[in-house]
């Protein structure tokens, strides 16, 4: 679910098509989606994971307090990934569960199932700045990303804490977005996001996510267990620590269907 | 008052404390209720304080990787009220599902209902008005239930073969109706009494941004027809339970902060008058409505910095809080003859949701009767603390009842309910 990818074949058929994109004559626009493509080529074929999430929320005087939520993610070829969030703290909302199913061309689609009500509710998708469970993540930030999601700008070579990066800055194509731009150091060995930044609709610096501690999974995919976005103007953090990574564990599409919400 | 089904208990203890090798889950909550009547009632009850305790959970336990039981047992003491004073089951279902299907079979709880202020497509399940006066809490239905999940849409057939008295507040209890209903003088037009199998038909599907949904209903209505019993002491209402078919459609459109809501019935029956029902609407988001205050520079600089402590100036710098715009009308074809007071209805709410890291959130709504009846104002605000707890305010006053045929007994009541609840 997060910070995975999924090409789209239109989006390497953009590339391939696209007048002079040799290696040579590649502007940064095009080399940055060369990156961004080859980063979500190596994401391919995970089939489907599961995860433990805790979420721990830092105040300003740093009072902490924590959520606990299972992710299940299904990858879905030709189109966005299909993604679970069931929550198990805090205890007043323990059972809530939501399913997304992103998508590359039209917008995501959201469902919420509420314990207490029985109810399985479709929600708006639209809502993307707004925050995941009072955390400084935003609904954008923890969806699936999708290449078609950004356009591109790759920007230069960088060391980042010893390792070698490219640097680019990303620009969310839909309008609800709450950014206008994102600066992003990908790892250069194994195509992975070290450190993201996040500018907001004035074009300030608003946020830093920085990812750690990765893991790799049956000898090919890499998952971070520590995600820390820090908000540069409330001076609140939120710590992502990911537990339990497994991988092409047999779940189904039918596990992912609107009827399958109250099953989990 | 309800007894509590020793056998029912027995299996839940017994889940409890059985060594398993399937996976046990419970959710549930204890909590303390207390509210305040500014003005005395008409009636003899004239207590302006009432506290109550009360304890809810549901438990689920995989009996087998393919079937679910899921038992819901609850209880409650009130400090006024003996009638709310009870224990029961809400839920002892046995679930059985594979991927284009699903079986339930038991004591289950089902909503179909999509609209805000009240829901007439529920049919399935009664109504426990005792527990909460919004109606939105049920009671148990006896139930054996079939699911098809095809491309056509989900399918449903219900058989319901055990009807269960809608709760009333006793004699005791606040708001107070001036006259109470006595359960024991309940009548129903089947011969079966309450053992007449009722049947339930529901086709669900999604078409892009609409939700749709068309159900059937026949049997014993959840909703009696009261008449008044005067004798040379009492005065009490008999409730009576009509044998009715009812036909009726949900339908929710979701186009991106807008979303459209509607609910229509139609019934009919030997004892009652034949009549539509319907309440539509609409609720609009907007999200993080404050934030262009911040986009384009309209507040000054030093407003929105985190050291500020001005409680005025931190709401207005709060670019998480959304606004939702609620909407509705609600109609019955019988006017003033309904068995409910909105007949011709307004409701008009703003909700709010705070996103913060307390899941703060508040609904304000008024529902106006536009036949020059009466006006009820409520606010509901909730928010958690310690983690593991949540306090919740609701408030409602009834204004100009007198005009209004069903609420006027109610005169202008007004409560003030504090809710402290510990979740686990």
């Amino acid at each position: 679910m997060l910070f995975t990818a999924k090409t789209r074949s239109i989006a390497i058929a953009a590339l391939l098509l696209a007048p002079g994109s040799t290696l040579l004559a590649e502007t940064p626009e095009e080399r940055g989606l060369a990156i961004a493509i080859e980063g979500d080529k190596r994401d391919q074929g995970y089939v489907d994971s599961t995860a433990n999430m805790k979420m721990i929320l830092r105040n300003r005087a740093g009072k902490e307090s924590t959520r606990n939520v299972r992710i299940k993610s299904l990858e879905v070829t030709g189109d966005g990934d299909k993604s679970l969030s069931i929550f198990d703290e805090p205890a007043d909302v323990k059972g809530t569960t939501s399913l997304t199913w992103s998508h590359s061309e039209k917008p995501d689609e959201q469902w919420l199932y509420l314990p207490a009500l029985k109810r399985v509710k479709r929600i708006s998708s639209k809502n993307k700045s707004g925050p995941f469970m009072g955390s400084e993540f935003a609904f954008e930030d923890i969806g699936s990303q999708e290449v078609d999601k950004y356009t591109y700008k790759y920007l230069r070579d960088e060391d980042f804490e010893s390792a070698k990066t490219f640097v680019m800055e990303r620009y969310p194509t839909d309008k609800n977005s709450g950014y206008t731009k994102q600066v992003v150091w990908i790892e250069q060995d194994r195509y992975i996001a070290l450190k993201l930044e996040f500018y907001d609709r004035k074009g300030s610096l608003l946020k830093t996510l920085v990812s750690s501690d990765f893991q790799q999974y049956l000898d090919k995919f890499w998952r971070p267990s520590t995600l820390e976005m820090t908000n540069h103007q409330s001076g609140k953090s939120t710590t992502l620590v990911f537990s339990d990574y497994q991988f092409q564990t047999g779940l189904k599409s039918s596990d992912f269907s609107k009827n399958a919400l109250k099953k989990q | 008052m309800n007894s509590l089904k020793p056998s029912l208990l027995l299996c839940a203890a017994g889940l409890l404390v059985a060594g398993h090798s399937h996976a046990l889950d419970w959710r549930g909550n204890v909590s303390s209720e207390f509210t305040y009547f500014p003005k005395s009632s008409v009636g003899t009850n004239n207590w302006k304080f009432n506290s109550s305790i009360a304890a809810d959970v549901e438990l689920t336990h995989d009996l087998t990787d393919a079937i679910r039981l899921t038992v819901h047992p609850f209880i409650r003491w009130d400090q006024q009220d003996d009638e709310r004073s009870r224990a029961g089951v809400r839920e002892f279902l046995l679930s059985t599902s594979g991927d284009t299907w699903e079986f339930n079979a038991g004591l289950g709880t089902v909503f179909w209902g999509i609209t805000e202020s009240r829901n007439p497509v529920d049919i399935i399940n009664q109504t426990d008005s005792i527990e909460d006066i919004a109606g939105d809490e049920k009671l148990g239905q006896l139930m054996l239930n079939f699911k098809w999940f095809s491309n056509y849409g989900d399918f449903e057939a219900f058989l319901l073969p055990q009807h269960h008295k809608r709760t009333f507040n006793g004699a005791d209890g606040r708001p107070f109706a001036g006259i109470t209903v006595n359960p024991d003088l309940t009548s129903y037009e089947s011969k079966q009494g309450s053992t007449h199998t009722d049947i339930a038909l529901r086709w669900a599907h999604s078409f892009d941004a609409w939700d749709v949904g068309l159900h059937y209903f026949d049997g014993t209505a959840r909703s009696p027809v009261l008449t008044p019993q005067v004798t040379a002491t009492t005065a009490e209402l008999a409730p009576r339970y009509p044998l009715i078919t009812q036909i009726g459609l949900d339908a929710q459109g979701l186009y991106g902060d807008l979303a459209i809501k509607t609910e229509l019935i139609h019934q009919t029956g030997n004892e009652i008058r034949s009549h539509a029902e319907a309440v539509t609407g609409l609720e609009y988001t907007l999200v993080g409505f404050l934030s262009p205050l911040q986009e384009n520079d309209k507040l000054p600089q030093d407003w929105c910095t985190p050291d500020t402590r001005n409680i005025f100036k931190i709401l207005a710098c709060n670019d998480r809080l959304d606004l939702g715009i609620v909407l509705e009308y609600l109609w019955d074809e019988r006017g003033q003859q309904s068995a409910h007071p909105f007949q011709n209805d307004l409701l008009a709410g703003l909700r709010f949701a705070f996103n913060d890291a307390s899941s703060s959130d508040a609904l304000l709504g008024i529902v106006q009767d536009l036949d020059g009846g009466a006006t009820t104002l409520s606010l509901e605000t909730s928010t958690r603390i310690f983690e593991s707890y949540r306090l919740k305010l609701l408030g409602r006053q009834f204004l100009n009842t007198g005009e209004d045929s069903s609420l006027s007994t109610i005169k202008n009541e007004s409560f003030l309910q504090l809710e402290l609840s510990y979740f686990f």
